[in-house]
């Protein structure tokens, strides 16, 4: 170990300690604070609590603050100590061995730093201790309730991660585990997704935290309106400090998650070469389910959309975020989820997990215990509409919460079921269109009526929005003659049209913000569904030929073949053409990375307005000069990355407005605040269905004495809990059919051997055979010939025949092959491996034992071994 | 003139109609129908490649991969369903090829836990029905969910499987292959998308010589001779390039400019083996000496070579 990775290892663990110091003086801040009296978390700030608690108070959240700027600064040499050895490529860490180790260009050596799972947690550390520090500089009395409460959680998860990191640590990696891709290397992109995803994750945490500190000082409640609000717009500073500080922190949150996710969506398309832009891998889901809950809190917590038990909502959500964040880096970390993104598997799993627990059941039991009151905001406007108002709101998060969860039993059941009975079930692309998709358009639909649900001065004419809608989808219909492309492109125009913000002020800028983002999620619905009318051609070109898919065409030229630094290329020159004319060239490559053994595919994309051209190259000879190419015309691919960039540039804009507010503004109303602390009296479920965790709801009526205004809480749905599991039970019983142990018929294996006699593995009915898959150029199929061969020679005179599948070889490699080895048993030809598919072959060799009556009874992967002849071939042969 | 309330209710008509129409006419109107191509990447789009990692079969290089689009694309083409060809996979490799679990065995649970999903979901979060429609409320969305997968289900296996009919008569018609959507219209616009980039970058070989390939296929073989000559008269040292010129005069009939070009490639480069075998098949008439000697020389080549 180099004094580097010593200094680095004392720097994270001092950081630890200082983060373990800074959550204890800011939990004793906030008791101090606490009992110092009531009131306190309304923003006013002008009355400390008295005394010495005052000085105790005090004193505690100073040495908070010494102790998490020191904790940031230790952090941050930390990061520069692994960045100053990245930059100068000190091979003597392993570390950095591993990551960076050929002649990389600088940024991609800084950027190095995240590739891997070690430097990507330091990284996390990194993000969160700068949040703590960024809230530590935005509370604008240190020492204030709930401000301190929400930094001692915040020091106190510092702290936990600190922890994992040292497990994990940079500073002491070996060089073991595999190098990063060297996708890694390839693209500037890769460098800004982990960051934007780490920045909008870890601004989640400042929301959970905030959710605890108010859980635990029971400042939740925010008065119910005793008259409508005053006419006007809705003034920024209205509403508790916790929820305005919420929202801000969740918009950021948003903002960089969509931004991340775009990002890593828009790379996996451009860069990847496989076509698509989401795969539902587990991995991309995970850091999905974190956006879901983010979206469902601002909709809660944005005070135009305040209605029904936004309270209650808020600070569900608000938790639910952040757990979401730590099983996300549990699923991404531990490796117990097969994921083509996941970093190797690593002993941080059982340790993650109990991060996890750490982070979840605190807070469930806070929530469970302290629970918001159910204070429903009276709703401005006729009440004829009020209820319908709080109503679609409501649905409009319990939607979202639905999506979250099926998203989430989707990523996670397969691998419970895996781990429970060890059957795989494959959940892919198909099943989460299937089930997601009335949702997604319940979705859209109430995000047409958004402006007419958001509190407004005014609400807009409805006219204009329903004919742009109507005209839109009459026009997509016929043209297209898609149904379901003419509804969504219909409820686009009427989100474009309905919610074009008028006039000027702080609080139009919102108003835009929530337009813009709201028009690019229209516009990137509409281009997910557009997208499933292209059309994907794939075909064997010698120069000249040509690939054809709707009235676009690429014509080979001449492929090409260089070295680049560290790989070799191969780029196949194309001349596309629209229509029959000339439209220009496209290159794409086939990248080879021989010290990563890893070929790439560099895809050739040309973006239009209306569809993009995506051309790749899936196989090259340039002895021969052909080359395999696919051309995929994909209508409105554009539209998706706009959309996203609207939503992006929506939610900046609306977060804007409130760093502008001067804070006189948020003191407004503090006699009526202070005269209403709530107590919780009865319960109300707060709405969070986190992962796997379903509770009926049971509560017992009772109406508080304090609240007069208050219906008693309804009783149980009893008939909720029996249903539930009944149709569970049902569906386990009727649909868990016993796996089928009985053997099946041998699949049809008939065709000509390698000197041209017809051969058929029916003929062979009556005698036990061996039905063996190989081919020249598969290695380990020379290993196992003898094994066959002796075989044969034991067993043949009691029955045994062999029969051999060569599967995708050339007949002149295959005679050879053969004639090495001295194989002397017939094998049918296989040129396109057709009829091996037949038989579920994975991958050579494979034998497969197939009994007298013609049914195969068992299947060996890999080369044959004599302890299996010896347990299964025999027994079967001399039954 | 229409006040108030009448013109409201004539915008609402005006808007309903506008929008049944659009639908309708959807539904309604004859849809191009899927090519055979398209179903197959359909059908191989819910196949997960057994030998990859998260990739499907459609998008997968492997050579597995392909295989089993070849697989697909034969079962098709013979007219069956795509939940057949889907079936037929799963008997072979199991279950777990199929990315949409099937409804048996534990894939039971992937259909049933969305259901549960929502029948817990909608009581819980959405308190407004109030207190006792809360499991009619369950009920009734775990009954929505349920009779949108069939109507898909529905639409979706009658769909394709009208397609696969037409496209296989279609496909029988013509006697073509499965892939060969660059047949017809693509051809034609691809000769002339090379006429174009011949005329911008007239001194790049390697497009004329694809436009020749191009017509040799099309059969306008004068053209092809004549994109050839021009190669040759571009890098006049390129044996095989003149081989190539040869072997074009060859198709259009000129075998006597053929035998000129070759005498001319062989001063240019006198152990040229295509060359040599093509200018002693075509001499074997004409001058039988001269052609043993230029196989012979052919046949040495051919040696040393290998």
């Amino acid at each position: 170990m180099t004094a580097g990775m010593v200094a680095g290892t004392v720097l994270l663990a001092l950081a630890l300690g200082a983060a373990l110091v800074a959550a204890a003086a800011w939990a004793l801040a906030a008791r101090a604070a606490g009992r110092g009296g009531t009131g306190q978390e309304t923003g006013t700030g002008t009355h400390p609590p008295p005394g010495r608690r005052r000085g105790a108070g005090a004193g505690a959240a100073r040495a908070g603050t010494v102790a998490l700027v020191a904790c940031g600064a230790l952090v941050a040499a930390a990061v520069t100590l692994l960045q100053v050895a990245l930059v100068r490529q000190d091979v003597a860490w392993p570390y950095v061995e591993r990551v960076a180790g050929s002649d990389m260009p600088l940024y991609y050596r800084v950027t190095a730093m995240w590739s891997a799972l070690e430097g990507s947690l330091l990284l996390w550390l990194l993000a969160l201790t700068g949040v703590a520090l960024l809230v530590l500089a935005r509370s604008q009395v240190p020492g204030r309730g709930t401000d301190a409460a929400a930094l001692g959680v915040l020091g106190a998860l510092v702290a936990v991660f600190a922890v994992v990191t040292l497990v994990g640590s940079p500073f002491t990696a070996g060089s073991g585990g595999g190098r990063p891709s060297p996708l890694l290397r390839d693209h500037v992109a890769m460098g800004l997704h982990p960051p934007l995803l780490y920045a909008g994750f870890a601004a989640l945490a400042v929301p959970y935290a905030l959710s605890v500190a108010a859980l635990v000082g029971r400042r939740t409640n925010r008065p119910p309106a005793a008259s409508p609000p005053a006419p006007g717009p809705p003034r920024a500073g209205s509403g508790t400090a916790l929820y305005a500080q919420v929202r801000a922190w969740t918009l950021g949150a948003w903002c960089a998650l969509t931004a991340g996710i775009g990002l890593g969506a828009w790379w996996s398309y451009a860069v990847l070469g496989w076509g698509g832009y989401w795969a539902w891998d587990p991995v991309e889901n995970a850091s999905l389910l974190p956006w879901l809950a983010a979206t469902a809190l601002l909709h809660a917590v944005g005070p135009r959309t305040r209605a029904g038990r936004w309270q209650a909502w808020t600070v569900a959500l608000a938790g639910t975020g952040f757990v979401l964040v730590v099983l996300a880096q549990l699923v991404t970390r531990s490796g117990t989820v097969e994921s083509v993104h996941a970093f190797t598997a690593s002993t941080l799993g059982p340790l993650l997990a109990g991060v996890l627990a750490a982070v979840l059941l605190p807070w469930l039991v806070l929530l469970l215990r302290r629970r918001p009151t159910a204070s429903a905001t009276r709703s401005p406007g006729p009440s004829r509409w009020a209820g319908l108002r709080a109503g679609a709101l409501e649905a409009q998060r319990a939607l979202l919460v639905v999506v979250l969860a099926i998203v989430a039993v989707g990523t996670l059941l397969p691998t419970a079921l895996l781990l429970l009975t060890g059957e795989r079930v494959s959940v892919g692309p198909p099943w989460y269109q299937r089930t997601l998709a009335p949702f997604a358009l319940l979705l859209l639909v109430l995000m047409t009526a958004a402006p007419w649900l958001a509190r407004r001065r005014t609400a807009p004419p409805v006219l204009p929005a329903a004919l742009a809608a109507a005209a839109v989808c009459c026009a997509v219909g016929l043209l297209v003659r898609d149904p379901w492309l003419a509804v969504v492109a219909g409820l686009a125009a009427a989100v474009a049209v309905g919610g074009l913000p008028a006039g000027r002020g702080r609080n139009d800028l919102r108003t835009c913000g929530s337009w813009l983002a709201h028009v690019g999620v229209a516009l990137a619905a509409v281009a997910v569904l557009a997208g499933s009318h292209g059309a994907v051609r794939e075909a064997v070109l010698p120069p000249g030929g040509t690939v054809a898919a709707q009235g676009t065409t690429v014509t080979l030229v001449e492929i090409t073949r260089r070295q680049a630094h560290g790989h070799e290329v191969a780029e196949a020159e194309l001349l596309l053409g629209r229509d029959g004319e000339l439209a220009g060239t496209v290159r794409p490559q086939l990248r080879w990375y021989p010290d990563d053994a890893a070929m790439l595919a560099g895809p050739a994309i040309r973006t239009g307005p209306v569809d993009d051209v995506y051309v790749t190259l899936l196989d090259a000879d340039p002895e021969a000069g052909t080359a395999t190419v696919r051309l995929a015309v994909t209508p409105l691919t554009g539209w998706l990355w706009t959309g996203g960039v609207l939503a992006v540039v929506g939610g900046l804009l609306a977060v804007v407005p409130l760093r502008r507010l001067p804070p006189g503004r948020r003191r407004r109303r503090p006699a009526e605040q202070r005269g209403r602390e709530g107590r919780p009296s009865t319960p109300a479920h707060p709405a969070s269905v986190t992962a796997g965790a379903g509770r009926t709801a049971s509560h017992a009526p009772s109406p508080s004495p304090a609240h007069p205004g208050r219906r008693p809480r309804t009783p149980a749905p009893r008939a909720l809990g029996p249903l539930l599991a009944t149709t569970l039970a049902g569906t386990a019983l009727a649909g868990c059919a016993a796996p089928q142990d009985e053997p099946r018929p041998a699949p049809p294996l008939a065709g000509t051997d390698l000197d041209g006699t017809p051969r058929d593995v029916a003929d062979l009915r009556g005698s036990v055979v061996l039905v063996s898959a190989w081919a020249s150029w598969c290695a380990p199929c020379r290993d196992e010939m003898p094994v066959i061969a002796q075989a044969r020679d034991d067993l043949g005179p009691h029955g045994l025949e062999v029969l051999g599948i060569n599967v995708r070889d050339l007949p002149g490699s295959a005679r050879d092959f053969a004639a090495e080895t001295g194989m002397d048993w017939p094998s049918v030809v296989d040129l396109e491996g057709t009829k091996a598919v037949g038989w579920g072959m994975r991958g050579l060799p494979v034998t497969y034992l197939v009994d007298r009556d013609g049914r195969v009874v068992d299947q060996h992967p890999g080369p044959v071994t004599e302890e299996w002849v010896e347990a299964v071939v025999e027994p079967e042969v001399h039954r | 003139m229409l006040v108030g309330r009448r013109r409201t209710v004539l915008a609402a008509l005006v808007v309903a109609m506008l929008a049944a129409v659009g639908v309708v006419g959807a539904l309604v109107l004859p849809s191009p129908g899927d090519a055979h191509a398209d179903q197959v990447r359909a059908v191989a789009g819910s196949l997960r490649c057994p030998s990859c990692m998260g990739e499907d079969v459609a998008d997968s290089a492997s050579p597995l991969a392909e295989s089993m689009r070849l697989v697909v694309a034969e079962q098709l083409a013979a007219g069956r369903t795509p939940g057949e060809v889907r079936e037929w996979f799963a008997r072979a490799y199991g279950d777990e090829v199929l990315l949409d679990p099937p409804r048996r065995g534990l894939g039971w649970l992937l259909w049933a836990a969305p259901l549960a999903v929502v029948a817990l979901a909608v009581p819980l979060l959405w308190r407004r029905p109030g207190r006792r429609a809360a499991p009619a409320a369950a009920l009734a969305g775990v009954a929505v969910l349920a009779g949108w997968w069939l109507v898909t289900d529905v639409r979706g296996s009658v769909g394709p499987a009208g397609g696969t009919a037409a496209a296989a008569s279609a496909e029988a018609g013509s006697g073509a292959a499965a892939a060969s959507d660059g047949a017809g219209p693509g051809e034609l616009g691809a000769l002339t998308v090379l006429q174009a980039a011949v005329q911008e970058q007239p001194g790049r070989t390697e497009l004329r010589e694809a436009l020749a390939s191009r017509l040799e296929e099309a059969g306008r073989t004068a053209e092809a001779a004549e994109q050839r000559a021009a190669v040759v008269r571009l890098r006049p040292l390129d044996a095989d390039a003149r081989y190539r010129y040869a072997a074009a005069l060859v198709r259009d009939g000129s075998a006597d400019q053929a035998t000129e070009v070759l005498e001319q490639t062989l001063e240019v480069r006198t152990r040229h083996a295509p060359t040599l075998a093509l200018l002693g098949t075509l001499l074997r008439d004409t001058d039988p000496g001269r052609s043993a000697e230029l196989m012979g020389q052919y046949a040495q080549v051919r040696e040393e070579g290998s």
